[in-house]
């Protein structure tokens, strides 16, 4: 369980949290969804540590080791495919074959198994975005941080990446902590969604999707009745 | 309006036709070879040198001189910039003396250098007070330029220093190091050869004896096919690094 108990985070004279608290679920996708400005990328931030708090308690990451899946993808542009994924690994697996192993294994889950050798600006954003997927599920980590991944992606590349990071996701048993303004992607990927709202923000509803990950459509029924409904919260708040 | 390689090259060899039309011009016009010999004399002249038995070895001695001074000017200045980019406190240690070397005439530095070492390790030395501060500079910015974001991603996946010089850092800079090096390759020699004029190396005899016995005879012609022997070594070292870096890429 990642814990965040009574945090507080100040800027300058601006408070963006007091006495913050919320429970996020091991093995699970937590997502935290909200407008922008509201404080998301903050409290991502403060949970993997790019940032501190002003005062409370952030349990269960301790000195876990992590990984993280930015809106733009970060990759090293004068490395090809396999290399971004191995330069990550390096410090981790000394064995070269458990590194290529690991690397394929993953690139074939975002099916980027055949572009090993591209180089960054000979792949598509998608590609690029499933690339950093790949990278972040290749790191020994129990847990991921998911920073708007799918927001610079027009709607059918989210679809595919979106479907790419469930597959690679159920293959593994990272806890997920996902930010995102984005209502559709929360509903088609989190196990539990959390609505951020106020200023300080504080958590203003929970609601947890019990459908299997692999079985969501756009189209379902459920889906468009828990889009109303969540929609109706963020109105109101 | 942009021009094809080949056409690049034809209005390079039109403009050098041009220039040397103008060398020849003005020879007929001063008509005195102490002040201008004709581009012919100082073509036989060039071709005399070559035939020296020393040739090669003189050529070696400066080429060792420029290589030297370059080297350690390229190590000191990347590893040096490096922290300096990194570190803005280490920077402001540094600049001063960059700031006091850079503004020192050349001169200065030749003659303190005569004072304090052998003949033969002035050029050296001078030269590498030269190099050194364009690498330098250069690798600051570099360093500087560097996408925070992508040492944020190589924090988060604990990647080891030497990993992110050796994949972030140092590709990152590669531009900026790649401009130092053409810049500071050119200008090393001409100031190992200035050195040299000026220091007269006993060991291992140089170009820049030559060009110091070229003026004391007043042998223009000689004077004048030292000189671009070294441009055209300047150009061939400064096209090396070109290939050095586009075979890395």
């Amino acid at each position: 369980m990642i814990s965040i108990n009574n945090l507080t985070k100040k800027f300058h004279n601006k408070t963006v949290f007091d006495n913050f608290s919320i429970d996020m679920e091991e093995n699970n996708i937590s997502c935290i969804l909200g407008a922008s400005g509201i404080g998301k990328s903050t409290l991502i931030k403060l949970l993997s540590g790019l940032d501190r708090h002003d005062s409370g308690e952030i349990e269960g990451i301790g000195h876990k080791e992590f990984s993280y899946i930015f809106q733009e993808p970060r990759l090293l542009p004068w490395l090809n495919v396999y290399d971004n994924i191995d330069f990550i690994l390096k410090g981790v697996y000394s064995d070269k074959e458990k590194r290529k192993r690991i690397i394929l294994e993953n690139l074939k889950l975002v099916n980027l198994e055949s572009s090993t050798s591209l180089f960054p600006n000979e792949l598509s954003g998608g590609m690029m975005q499933r690339l950093s997927i790949a990278r972040a599920f290749s790191y020994p980590s129990k847990i991921l941080f998911m920073d708007e991944p799918f927001s610079g992606l027009d709607i059918k590349l989210k679809m595919s990446v979106m479907d790419s990071f469930r597959t690679i996701w159920t293959q593994s048993s990272k806890t997920v902590v996902f930010i995102t303004h984005d209502i559709d992607e929360a509903i088609f990927l989190a196990d539990k969604i959390y609505i951020l709202a106020n200023s300080p923000a504080r958590i203003v509803y929970e609601k947890v999707i019990e459908e299997d990950i692999m079985k969501r459509h756009f189209t379902d029924d459920g889906f468009t009745t828990l889009k109303r409904e969540l929609l109706n919260v963020i109105s109101k708040n | 309006m942009k021009i094809s390689s080949t056409q690049s090259k034809k209005y390079k060899l039109i403009g050098l036709a041009i220039w040397l039309i103008l060398w020849e011009v003005m020879y007929l016009v001063i008509s005195k070879d102490i002040y201008l010999p004709s581009p012919m004399s100082v073509l036989n002249s060039f071709v005399d040198i070559m035939k020296d038995d020393s040739f090669f070895s003189i050529i070696a001695s400066t080429s060792l001189r420029v290589t030297a001074s370059f080297t350690i000017s390229a190590l000191l200045g990347i590893a040096t910039g490096f922290f300096c980019g990194l570190n803005e406190k280490v920077y402001y240690i540094f600049e001063p003396l960059i700031l006091l070397i850079r503004s020192t005439p050349v001169i200065s530095i030749i003659i303190l250098a005569i004072i304090w070492f052998k003949s033969d390790y002035v050029p050296v030395f001078t030269g590498l007070l030269m190099c050194y501060p364009i690498i330098w500079t250069n690798m600051v910015q570099g360093i500087r330029e560097t996408d925070s974001k992508l040492i944020e991603m190589s924090k988060i996946y604990n990647v080891a220093p030497f990993q992110v010089f050796k994949n972030i850092y140092l590709p990152s800079a590669r531009p900026y190091i790649q401009a130092g090096f053409i810049t500071s390759i050119g200008l090393g020699w001409k100031v190992v050869a200035a050195a040299e004029v000026l220091s007269m190396p006993i060991y291992a005899v140089g170009i820049g004896n030559r060009l110091h016995d070229s003026k004391i005879y007043l042998e223009i012609p000689e004077l004048l096919a030292w000189t671009m022997l070294i441009i055209m070594l300047s150009y061939l070292f400064e096209n090396i690094i070109q290939l050095f870096f586009k075979r890395k890429r």
